[in-house]
């Protein structure tokens, strides 16, 4: 055998130092586009699905591609898109749009009104889309001309421009992309960016330079996908990503928020939030049908606490069911102190005595609090300090962590006490919420109920349904005075909206709304 | 040889075979309807009707052993369905995603077998010398460290101070080390210690003492008669924790945003897509079985007296 001495070895390690940085550099971007022009965005999904009429997609990677007739705008104003312009008879049940003249997509197929109604033909009036106040009182469309169609409506839907703003199965994709039958094949749109590849491992864009508005300066848009929180806050240490953040992109969470702010290049932003963390009950259980019950429980929380030490401040505590971001959100009502004396008082007048759990005709106050993280992130922290500000006036309460599936089987079949919701957010609210979350008539499906009361609560939620502009603003504030007066439900926090950059992205616009990727605006350094 | 060999294929057979309604019967029995999950998929509130006819759809609420055998008649052909989450055929999806859980293992595996086999054999050299000592401190450390925290702690040295490996993603060798790095330390801490234990045992034997007493030298002595000795103990070792590493990749392929099987079996997991759970439990189990069939196989081939025992 021969022998292996010291100058065989340094020769050897010579050798590998200086082919090792030749092959670590040549891929040290592994996983990811680079180049000047290139944004990185990850998102913690895959874009799965990009189909605009279905809903397993990922919308914040759809956003990027179909653009909608009208768009929501700050605070709510709805804006021109693919539609310049629109009227609404005076009975608000007819719907023209002017479209946009010259607009093509990106594989050249003209946008004109045979290619928007072919697009409505594919969800309008159908079951599956019933949810949403345009389908489900839809009754006819037409061609007026080439850049004119009309919607009919059998009833007024008075959140109709706004629906039409939201992502799937709104948006237009071109008929020239789908099979012999009409049915969807590849996405191709009229938005910003032209998918290039889309996959398990992330979706890559180029830029769409058909494009009827401001294109973007960067010419690539690269999301890759990193389901792990740690991993997406080490790729943006290591450079490798530009920016991150939102609610369905890739969340980040307060803890991690902290972290991304001590690292130099990394700026974190905040905006305010539009949905809302709330404790809801279940009104078909004995206990939380008792409304003294209910306030004592709103008295116990430290919603200050809540939002200062499991939000780490990102996050305003609140006992308004809506933020001020959201229209008609209604007056702002004082975040109430925590009183567990005055919460115990209340248990005593109703009847609930004795010591932790308290007793009433012999049924211990005890509640089961039904939580999920894939629902609501970071309720488990949440939930336990709940349960111990409960604990201290006498409630008895077990948390029950389920997983996704178990919760959307749990929450809509009434297998709970109290839970952690979080209402619609921008643009779906305030509509969206107090219709689905409160509305007996209206089946939730997988998101369940916060409070029920056909009797009382569901005329004045008909009543601000159908509410006209002039007379929607008391109509809403009725609604949330009656589940105010009735300590229906226990707001607790709005959270921020969070997003974080590199030094990379020199100017950062947030979007409307969380369903969209922050895209118009955004320039790369 | 052979015959034993066919004996354990048979009996690698049956435990597929029985492999596959114990996956089945687990999902099976977990709580909730998978029908609100696909439904939601279809409108985004589901109503009950939309869940009834995608339960009558999917034959969801059929009985559990009528639904196994329309399963198991169905991936025989090899067709394993569609993925309830996106639709797409499962046997496909496996086949995209396999070659990045196979380099993740094998590349684990090796760095194993390096990581393990080296540092004993470097112990073993200068036994009981501050190397050997130093060699037993880390094992142990490495053996004892969770494997999340080592991936971890890799990508921040690697990835985020140093920059001279991608923190993410599966693109070219250079992107293949730290996850196999993550995968295999742990397990070659463990086989460093199995193997330094088994070479000390063979070097303490008579052969030895006789060989150096006739002026061998001891790293000869190691390479040539005492590590072919203890070679079966360590190969039986690296393989328990070579057909681990699928269980182990469920954490690192997600950490280090690799789309392979392991990823698929966690996003499955959440979303109850029980027709991707069930394909991905058994090709775990079937490559827990193969390596084991191939490790005594291994064992058989270098140890004579293992394949006479078992023709006994």
């Amino acid at each position: 055998m021969p022998a292996f001495n010291r100058r065989d070895f340094l020769l050897h390690a010579l050798a590998a130092g200086t082919v090792a940085p030749a092959i670590l550099g040549s891929t040290s971007s592994a996983g990811q586009a680079s180049g000047a022009g290139t944004l990185r965005v990850p998102t913690a999904r895959e874009a799965n699905d990009l189909n605009p009429w279905k809903y397993s997609g990922l919308w914040v990677v759809s956003s990027l591609i179909y653009d909608p007739l009208v768009s929501y705008g700050p605070g709510g104003k709805i804006v021109p898109a693919l539609a310049e312009s629109w009227t609404v008879s005076n009975d608000g049940l007819d719907y023209t749009f002017n479209l946009r003249k010259g607009v093509t997509f990106s594989d050249g197929t003209p946008f004109n009104a045979d290619a928007a109604l072919w697009n409505l033909k594919h969800w309008i009036g159908q079951s599956d889309h019933s949810w949403l106040s345009v389908s489900a009182n839809f009754e006819a469309m037409r061609k007026i001309d080439d850049d004119k169609i009309g919607i009919k409506l059998k009833a007024p839907a008075s959140a109709a421009l706004i629906e039409l703003s939201t992502i799937n199965p709104m948006r237009f994709l071109s008929p020239a992309s789908a099979d012999a039958d009409g049915n969807y094949v590849k996405p191709v749109g009229t938005g910003r960016w032209v998918v290039v590849s889309s996959n398990a491992n992330g979706t890559e864009f180029a830029r769409n330079d058909k494009y009827w508005g401001e294109k973007p300066a960067h010419d690539r848009l690269s999301i890759p996908v990193i389901p792990e929180g740690r991993s997406r806050v080490a790729a943006m240490r290591a450079g490798e990503i530009d920016m991150m953040g939102g609610s369905f992109a890739a969340k980040i969470s307060p803890q991690e928020a902290e972290t991304l702010k001590t690292v130099p290049g990394v700026t974190v932003v905040t905006d305010m939030g539009t949905d809302t963390i709330v404790l809801g009950f279940n009104p078909t259980r004995a206990i939380t049908k008792d409304p003294a019950v209910r306030e004592a429980i709103s008295l116990c929380l430290d919603r200050v606490a809540i939002a200062k030490v499991v939000m780490a401040g990102y996050a305003d505590p609140t006992a308004n069911l809506f933020p001020p971001s959201v229209p008609y959100a209604g007056r702002r009502e004082p975040v109430p102190n925590r009183d567990v004396e005055a919460a115990k008082q209340k248990l005593e007048a109703a009847g609930w005595t004795g010591d932790a759990p308290r007793q009433k005709d012999g049924v211990p106050l005890a509640l089961e609090l039904v939580i999920s993280e894939d629902a609501v992130p970071g309720s488990r922290a949440l939930s336990e300090v709940i349960q111990s500000q409960l604990n201290e006036a006498g409630f008895g309460v077990t948390i029950r962590q389920v997983d996704h599936v178990t919760r959307h089987d749990d929450i809509p079949n009434m297998k709970y006490d109290m839970s952690l919701f979080i209402t619609n957010g921008a643009p779906y609210d305030p509509h969206g919420s107090i219709t689905i979350f409160f509305l007996s008539t209206f089946t939730s499906g997988t998101d369940g109920k916060m409070f029920v009361d056909a009797e009382h609560l569901d005329p004045l939620l008909l009543k601000a349904l159908s509410a006209n502009e002039g007379e929607r603003e008391a109509a809403y504030q009725a609604v949330l005075d009656w589940l105010r007066d009735n300590h229906a439900i226990c707001p607790i926090y709005h959270a921020k909206r969070i997003w974080a950059h590199t030094e990379r992205v020199a100017k950062f616009v947030f979007p409307t709304t969380e369903y969209e990727m922050p895209d118009k605006g955004v320039v790369l350094a | 040889m052979a015959q034993v060999a066919l004996r354990r294929l048979l009996s690698a057979l049956i435990l597929v075979a029985v492999a596959s309604v114990a996956c089945f019967s687990i999902v099976a029995v977990f709580p909730g309807n998978v029908a609100r999950v696909i439904a939601e998929m279809r409108s985004s509130t589901v109503s009950d009707e939309i869940v009834k006819q995608i339960e009558v759809q999917y034959g969801l609420k059929d009985p559990v052993p009528l639904r196994y055998l329309r399963w198991a008649g169905r991936a025989v052909r090899g067709d394993l369905g569609e993925s309830l989450r996106t639709g797409q055929p499962v046997a496909k999806d496996l086949v995209r995603r396999a070659p990045l859980t196979v380099i993740l293992i094998l590349g684990g595996g090796a760095f194993t077998l390096v990581m393990g086999m080296g540092l004993a054999f470097l112990g073993a050299l200068w036994s009981d010398s501050v190397i050997d000592r130093i060699i037993h401190v880390l094992s142990l450390i490495g053996a004892s460290a969770p494997k999340f925290f080592i991936a971890a702690l890799l990508v921040y040295l690697f990835g985020v101070v140093f920059r001279i490996l991608p923190t993410y993603g599966f693109a070219g060798p250079a992107s293949w080390i730290l996850p196999c790095i993550s995968i295999g330390i742990i397990p070659g801490s463990i086989l460093s210690r199995v193997a330094r234990v088994a070479l000390a045992e063979e070097m303490s034997r008579q052969y030895v003492v006789t060989a150096i007493s006739k002026g061998l030298p001891r790293r000869r002595i190691l390479v040539h008669d005492a590590l072919p000795n203890a070679l079966p103990v360590t190969i039986n070792a690296f393989a328990m924790h070579f057909a681990f590493m699928v269980q182990a990749a469920l954490v690192i392929e997600p950490i280090f945003a690799w789309q392979g099987i392991a990823a698929y079996f966690v996003e499955a997991v959440r979303f109850r897509d029980y027709q991707v759970l069930q394909s991905c439990l058994l090709v775990f189990c079937v490559f827990f079985i193969l390596v084991n069939l191939s490790v005594d196989l291994i064992s058989m081939a270098l140890d004579p007296k293992q394949s006479r025992q078992r023709l006994a």
